[in-house]
């Protein structure tokens, strides 16, 4: 069976790695700010976790473990300022701050490597692995949302006056979601260096974290299965419009413009709204269109 | 010590005349944002088929002061394009969930337009004629200043006087300013907002397309990608600013066009882009609301 | 005879008639050609594709390998990383694969000989980045590395152009350029040269109006420029335009060889001289035949990437060749590692592997009226 898969390993890949980073998106899209560092804790936690192996000879379960914490801490660290701003804002100070990340990589060249990038990193994580994190993280997020958290992030993301209100410290949830982003994107950021045999400062930059947000917004974002939905559909339609290789950034540029025309809340996400819909009508809970 | 002043002063050139562009660029960005709380992320394609439609016209055998306006023309007219496939279909969404999508959709629209533009250029990179601006310098104060800069700078303030004019002294203008963001006034007012979006979409478009034609004779290179790092250097200009704020854009870009040049004088290449993007941070957290406070249309900061 | 011992015979028979038969058939010799057709690095992809491509059609026509032939398919990898790595699984889990000829960038090949190793397939990228030998035996560089080639630069410079003091600018975001700008530096330090200005630019900027200020205040009597063609053109142009004097001279390196150096430089690049592979129209035989025969063949001139993908592909075959009747992956391997004096149309004209590291000699071009010309030694 694994013969089966063995020539397209690396679009599994691609879909396991990127839903990590997607889902790290969206819990905080969920908590109701609008931040795209994702990809800096990535970074972070990748070169952490490339740095400590092939320098330092650290274990490389170890290795991730530390990138995993690293980028739950720059997590942490960003929360608080973040907190004082608002929409847009919020975006333009990560959006700065994914660009610091990048930029100090291609600096600090005698830790990094630089432009140059960070090579020979041994391949000690399997696709296996990468399936058992994504899958893993999925579970803890679904829990998560269920219960007491969940309902805090949404309330926080729907009206921060009446969530505070309700005793939501908004304060302590606010960086709770940002703890989970930054442990996440860490994490698959690990696994991701140790995957891939290298780094590069770039791979982090403006175009990775426009595919995340892409996945996020394209998938859903309110649901734990949206980003995996926005993801696969990212990387299979270079495979799928191949013959077309020359006309692919438009039809990617294409279906980000229809869906969000018609399917603006993501395509999985849409599609689960429709079909509760359609439930509720059926039995009647729908409320009554004015006038009618 | 008197070439180190020089080339310091010769460097503060540089940095204002490139801080023109960048104004220019930063203002139909701030304008769109200022009006309709979009931000608009295909900005850098109008910016590059700009840059396209003033080459192909002076390549055609046109002279460039005929072909700048016909470029600003069509970027303003691609603008308004983008406008109806990318905006104006998530405008009866709520302002909340309309953020992100319109983000995700502009994105996709300036991908649509790179496309072309890639598929047009055959990704070469293409440089005017020469002799489409005359190579002579000029030394005024011990500083050379070429026809080129000269030419920026002309643009730069002419794009910033003619839009100043229009919003400030003409009655559209008056109607663009006082709509801002509040669709439902403005229909109680019997201003059509469709004409509001024409307008402001037109303009914007066509001051990124002068800042296009510009860039593409300052730095000989015309290509598909060009408008992608002009995009993220003029988040920077606009908080500068002050997001929505029209001086602001126009202050924020001559700065940040100065802060590029003197960093990039003095300090290693590879720091630049940290130290412009740590002051973008500091200054959100400082002071998001940039220079010129008032034209914002909400807090930047929560309340809460 | 029994029918047993009749049945053996035709069984015999058969068998006999039928490894004759195969033995006789002409065998596809599949090489996948995996280059950048699209994106960033498609100015090298595509004809070096093309160089490829034309190669292995020659190389058929006049039956290089026998009755065998070479048959070759074309793959992008749009020049990303995650598509030459995918595509290398791909071919690889494909038993009719023998060779991959590719990826173009050092960005993409580095971690794709890492999967090429993986998966056991042989891979010779165009780069020159001598850090991706160190994912394992399958992985191969193309291009000679600077350790080579700069010196023979920076020698030049000192001894024919007779420069003393030197400004460089180098792709900051590209290894490849960083190495060439590095081993330039160090050679010619070590020989007397003072390097008054290192500045770095990225692939994708086109102001340099900071950096050619600052370098005209430094006074160099030369610029070297470690970019390619289109990059170092601007460059010239706008050292120009803040005043570099004209007996300031210009230098580069074999990335700057492709026609829009010239196309977008004019006449501010008059006079560059480079280093390079290929010098256009050929400077043998064997490379005006290539030169002459591709113009009739495509319509376009060769330039410095489809003659050297040509040059790549003629080395794979000769070592699909010295791999025997029956090529495996292990075969071609070895062979290729052994590569000797292969005749090609860049450099010196013969090519060959030392310890890994390619060798094919250079020639020193110079800019003379809008035209590639040979520079004065």
């Amino acid at each position: 069976m694994m013969e089966l898969f063995a020539p397209h390993l690396p679009l599994l890949d691609l879909i396991f790695i990127g839903t990590g980073y997607a889902l790290s998106q969206a819990i905080v899209f969920r908590a109701g700010t609008f931040s795209v560092a994702s990809s800096g804790f990535a970074a972070l936690g990748a070169y952490c976790a490339a740095i400590l192996t092939v320098k330092q000879g650290l274990h490389p379960a170890a290795a991730v473990a530390m990138g995993t914490m690293l980028g739950l801490l720059a997590g942490l660290l960003l929360a608080m300022p973040l907190a004082r701003l608002r929409g847009v804002y919020q975006a333009i100070a990560s959006l700065a701050f994914v660009e610091v990340v990048v930029a100090l990589i291609l600096y600090l060249e005698n830790l990094t490597g630089g432009p140059l990038g960070f090579h020979n990193i041994p391949r000690v994580v399997t696709p296996w692995m990468l399936f058992f994190a994504m899958v893993i993280t999925m579970a803890l997020l679904i829990i998560l949302g269920r219960g007491g958290i969940g309902r805090a992030f949404d309330a926080m993301r729907q009206d921060p006056a009446v969530a505070a209100s309700l005793g939501v410290n908004p304060t302590r949830y606010h960086i709770l979601s940002f703890a989970l982003s930054g442990a996440i994107a860490g994490l698959f950021g690990s696994l991701d260096a140790l995957r891939n045999f290298s780094l590069t400062a770039e791979q982090f930059g403006f175009s990775i974290l426009i595919g995340t947000l892409s996945a996020v917004v394209l998938g859903g974002r309110r649901t734990v299965f949206g980003p995996l939905v926005g993801v696969t559909i990212l990387v299979l339609l270079p495979e799928i419009f191949r013959p077309l290789a020359q006309y692919r950034q438009a039809v990617y540029g294409l279906l980000l413009v229809l869906v969000m025309a018609f399917l603006p809340f993501g395509v999985f996400d849409s599609i689960m709204m429709s079909l509760r819909n359609r439930r509720l009508a059926r039995q009647g809970m729908l409320p009554q269109k004015a006038g009618s | 010590m008197a070439r180190q002043q020089t080339m310091i002063a010769q460097q503060l050139l540089n940095g204002l005349v490139l801080g023109g562009v960048y104004a220019l660029f930063a203002l139909g960005f701030t304008l769109i944002f200022g009006i309709h709380r979009i931000m608009n992320m295909a900005h850098g394609a109008v910016f590059m088929t700009g840059a396209f439609i003033g080459l192909y016209t002076v390549r055609a055998g046109m002279p460039l002061w005929f072909a700048l306006p016909v470029a600003m023309v069509a970027a303003g007219l691609v603008s308004i394009l983008i406008e109806v496939i990318a905006f104006k279909p998530l405008r009866k969404l709520a302002l909340a969930d309309a953020e992100l999508a319109s983000i995700i959709s502009s994105i996709g629209a300036g991908l649509i337009v790179l496309s072309i533009g890639q598929y047009v250029s055959k990704t070469e990179t293409m440089r005017f004629p020469f002799g489409t601006v005359s190579p002579d310098a000029i030394v005024v104060l011990g500083l050379r200043v070429t026809m080129l800069q000269l030419l920026m700078l002309g643009v730069a303030v002419l794009g910033v006087g003619l839009l100043a004019f229009y919003l400030y002294r003409t009655a559209q203008g008056r109607q663009i300013r006082a709509v801002a963001g509040n669709y439902r006034a403005a229909q109680l007012l019997g201003v059509n907002p469709d004409a509001i979006f024409y307008q402001t979409f037109f303009l914007s478009g066509a001051l990124a397309g002068a800042a296009g034609v510009m860039v593409g004779l300052a730095f000989n290179a015309v290509q598909f990608l060009m408008g992608e790092p002009f995009l993220l250097k003029a988040f920077v200009a606009i908080i500068i600013g002050g997001l929505g704020s029209v001086p602001g854009a126009l202050i924020g870009g001559l700065v940040l066009g100065l802060l590029q040049s003197l960093s990039a004088a003095y300090l290693p290449s590879l720091l630049v882009d940290a130290v412009i993007f740590m002051l973008l941070f500091v200054i959100l957290m400082i002071r998001p609301d940039g220079l010129f406070a008032q034209a914002v249309l909400e807090s930047p900061t929560k309340r809460v | 005879m029994t029918s047993f011992r009749r049945n053996l015979y035709s069984l015999a028979l058969f068998s006999a008639l039928g490894l004759a038969t195969q033995a006789s058939l002409a065998a596809d010799r599949k090489i996948v050609i995996l280059q950048a057709l699209t994106g960033v690095a498609s100015f090298v992809g595509v004809p070096a594709s093309e160089g490829m491509r034309f190669a292995a059609d020659e190389l058929n026509a006049s039956k290089f390998l026998g009755n065998d032939r070479i048959v070759v398919e074309v793959a992008d990898s749009a020049s990303a990383r995650a598509q030459a790595m995918a595509a290398i699984t791909r071919y690889a889990a494909d038993p009719s694969v023998l060779f991959i000829l590719g990826p173009t960038t050092a960005v993409e090949a580095i971690p794709s000989a890492g999967v090429a190793n993986d998966a056991k397939i042989g891979m010779k990228a165009m780069t020159n980045a001598v850090g991706l030998l160190n994912a394992g035996p399958w992985g191969f560089i193309s291009a000679q590395p600077p350790s080579i080639t700069m010196p023979q630069l920076g020698d030049y410079a000192m001894d024919v152009a007779k420069v003393k003091a030197c400004a460089t600018i180098r792709f900051s975001d590209n290894e490849a350029y960083v190495d060439l700008e590095r081993i330039f530096v160090e050679h010619t330090q070590k020989r007397g040269m003072k390097i008054v200005d290192r500045s770095g630019i990225k692939q994708a900027d086109s102001d340099f109006s900071t950096i050619a200020t600052r370098i005209v205040a430094a006074k160099p009597d030369c610029v070297v420029l470690f970019t390619l063609g289109p990059s170092a053109a601007n460059l010239a142009i706008q050292l120009k335009q803040a005043g570099l004097p004209a007996s300031v001279k210009l230098i580069g390196q074999t990335g700057l060889s492709s026609p829009q150096l010239i196309s977008i430089g004019g006449a501010a690049v008059e006079g560059l001289v480079f280093n390079s592979d290929w010098t256009p129209g050929g400077n043998t035989p064997a490379s005006q035949a290539f030169a002459a025969a591709y113009k009739a063949k495509t319509g376009k001139d060769a330039d410095n990437w489809a003659a050297l993908g040509y040059s790549y592909m003629t080395v794979v075959a000769h070592a699909v060749k010295a791999a025997g009747p029956n090529p495996t992956r292990e075969r071609i391997r070895d062979a290729l590692t052994k590569t000797k004096d292969v005749p090609v149309v860049v450099g010196t004209g013969k090519y060959s592997y030392i310890d890994r590291i390619p060798n094919y000699g250079s020639s020193f071009l110079m800019v003379k009226d809008g035209k590639f010309v040979v520079a004065p030694q």
